[in-house]
């Protein structure tokens, strides 16, 4: 992905996280409110509920008062119902209320004020406050009907703000899914095909270029010294420094032989992968002085396949035969109904994945390219066990 | 056959038909009749050079030398072809007798024998 792509997702991305937690904060928010209003609302709602029991303790008290003669307990009680209720009456109206409720406060506010100054008034006859007090009570019940009213839409408007929020957020994380993450996937997606491709392309390269360095020197380096080598042999010298110059280049040219064969093996290709393995085996022998021996039924491959699972065994062969001091090395290649498992199994010291380093990074991209598996663990009791397990297709099977 | 044995040398590298020539001149009965380095040059050389043994490797540049041995039977049934080459055993040898010739050896194990 370009820098200029990935900061317009990151610039994307950022901007839905932002929005996000600006409607959860203002959701909040709402809610926050709401519940403080709902609060204040049953208060509300008690406080006129709780007028209208005043008016009728005063009616009460009032007909106690005529009842039983001036009676300063009664006359206490009245004086302190009466300024309760005046009290409450005046901050229920001082309230933000809707226009309806005012008005509704102002329909009863005569019988109110006749009510309050009879209370007032220790003379006055009950039948003042009584003559006002159906007409109070039915004002109170619309005033309480009201508040309820508009309590209860409240909540639904809250509900209705809510759903919006909501919608709102999973609207952003729509887009976010459409603009961001589809995007960002697709990418992703592309650019790990890339990958595969540049390492497929990357290891088909350096193949060919080491069975060109093989064949250079197989047909170069190798050649010149057999030549040589045929030359001082028809010197026929009993100098032993001639013998000697015979040996050395003898050993010049196995080493190069091994050096082809473990660059690129044309048994590979003419007898197949088995006979290969037991060619590099003969090679690991010679070349490591270590036992190495294949246990394998012959198989047929195609050549990118049976190329690279070759290539996994060189690979974990030579690194087995060249670091872990191992004195036997056994390749193993077993077919099950699905899959072809390969095993390298050594004797050594063991090996880490820090020590691998190249070696195991292109054994797993080759494993990568077969859609295969690579696992490597502690052999029993010592050693290193490389399993390749290659998936065979419905036809190999 | 005559007294001393004809051979042909067939090999692409001219350092190792020079070997091969110093190497041979080593035994008296053994004559170097014509060097070749290709397919096409041995089989102008038969007639002339009417070898008792062609020497030959399997791989003559981008000739294949399995075809070459069964052109060199052809043409002189009673020619001995003997491949040396630095290709494996395994991978030439039964080809190479099936076609004619009647024995591999590799390059490195040449003079050992």
């Amino acid at each position: 992905m370009s820098g200029r792509r990935t900061r317009v997702l990151t610039f994307r991305y950022v901007g839905a996280l932002l929005a996000v937690a600006a409607f959860l904060i203002a959701e909040q928010f709402v809610v926050q409110a709401a519940l403080d209003r709902q609060e204040g609302d049953a208060r509300v709602v008690n406080i006129a509920g709780r007028q209208r029991m005043l008016s009728q303790r005063l009616s009460m008290l009032m007909l106690a008062l005529e009842a039983d003669g001036r009676n300063d307990a009664t006359v206490a009680a009245l004086s302190q119902v009466a300024d309760e209720w005046e009290h409450s009456h005046i901050a229920l109206q001082q309230l933000s209320n809707s226009s309806v409720i005012r008005e509704l406060f102002a329909q009863i506010d005569s019988d109110h004020r006749a009510m309050l100054a009879a209370a007032r008034s220790v003379t006055a006859s009950p039948s003042v406050v009584l003559a006002h007090q159906d007409a109070f009570l039915a004002g109170m019940d619309r005033i309480v009907a009201q508040y309820e009213r508009e309590a209860r839409q409240r909540v639904v408007e809250l509900r209705r703000t809510e759903l919006v929020l909501l919608l709102l957020v999973l609207g952003v994380l729509g887009l976010e899914g459409l603009f961001v993450f589809r995007p960002a996937v697709k990418g992703l997606r592309a650019h790990l095909a890339e990958r595969d491709r540049a390492q497929r392309e990357l290891l088909t390269v350096s193949d060919r270029e080491q069975r060109r360095i093989a064949e250079d020197i197989h047909d170069g380096l190798s050649q010149q010294l057999v030549g040589v080598s045929y030359l001082v042999k028809s010197l026929a010298s009993t100098d032993p420094r001639v013998a000697e110059i015979g040996r050395l280049l003898g050993e010049s040219i196995d080493h190069t032989r091994g050096l082809t064969r473990s660059l690129y093996s044309p048994i590979l290709e003419l007898e197949g992968l088995v006979p290969a393995l037991r060619d590099l085996a003969a090679y690991t022998e010679r070349a490591f002085r270590v036992d190495c021996h294949v246990h394998a039924e012959p198989i047929e491959l195609p050549m990118p396949q049976r190329g690279e699972i070759y290539r996994i065994a060189r690979e974990a062969v030579i690194n087995a035969g060249k670091h872990s001091r191992a004195t036997s090395i056994e390749i193993e290649l077993e077919r099950s109904s699905s899959t072809l498992v390969l095993t390298i199994r050594d004797d050594g010291v063991g090996m880490s994945r820090n020590h691998a380093g190249l070696g195991l990074h292109l054994m797993e991209s080759r494993a990568n390219m077969l859609g295969a598996t690579l696992a490597i663990s502690p052999g029993e009791p010592r050693g290193t066990v490389v399993t390749c397990t290659i998936p065979l297709t419905e036809h190999q099977a | 056959m005559s007294a001393t044995t004809r051979v042909l040398l067939v090999d692409d590298h001219p350092i190792v038909r020079y070997g091969f020539v110093q190497l041979l001149a080593m035994a008296t009965d053994l004559e170097v009749c014509g060097q070749a380095a290709d397919a096409q040059t041995t089989i102008e050389l038969l007639p002339d050079t009417r070898p008792d043994v062609v020497v030959l490797d399997v791989v003559l540049g981008n000739t294949n030398g399995i075809d070459l041995i069964r052109e060199i039977k052809d043409k002189l049934p009673d020619a001995t072809v003997l491949v040396v080459s630095m290709h494996d055993e395994q991978l030439y040898a039964e080809r190479a007798l099936r076609a004619g010739a009647s024995g591999y050896l590799m390059k490195q194990e040449a003079t050992e024998t």
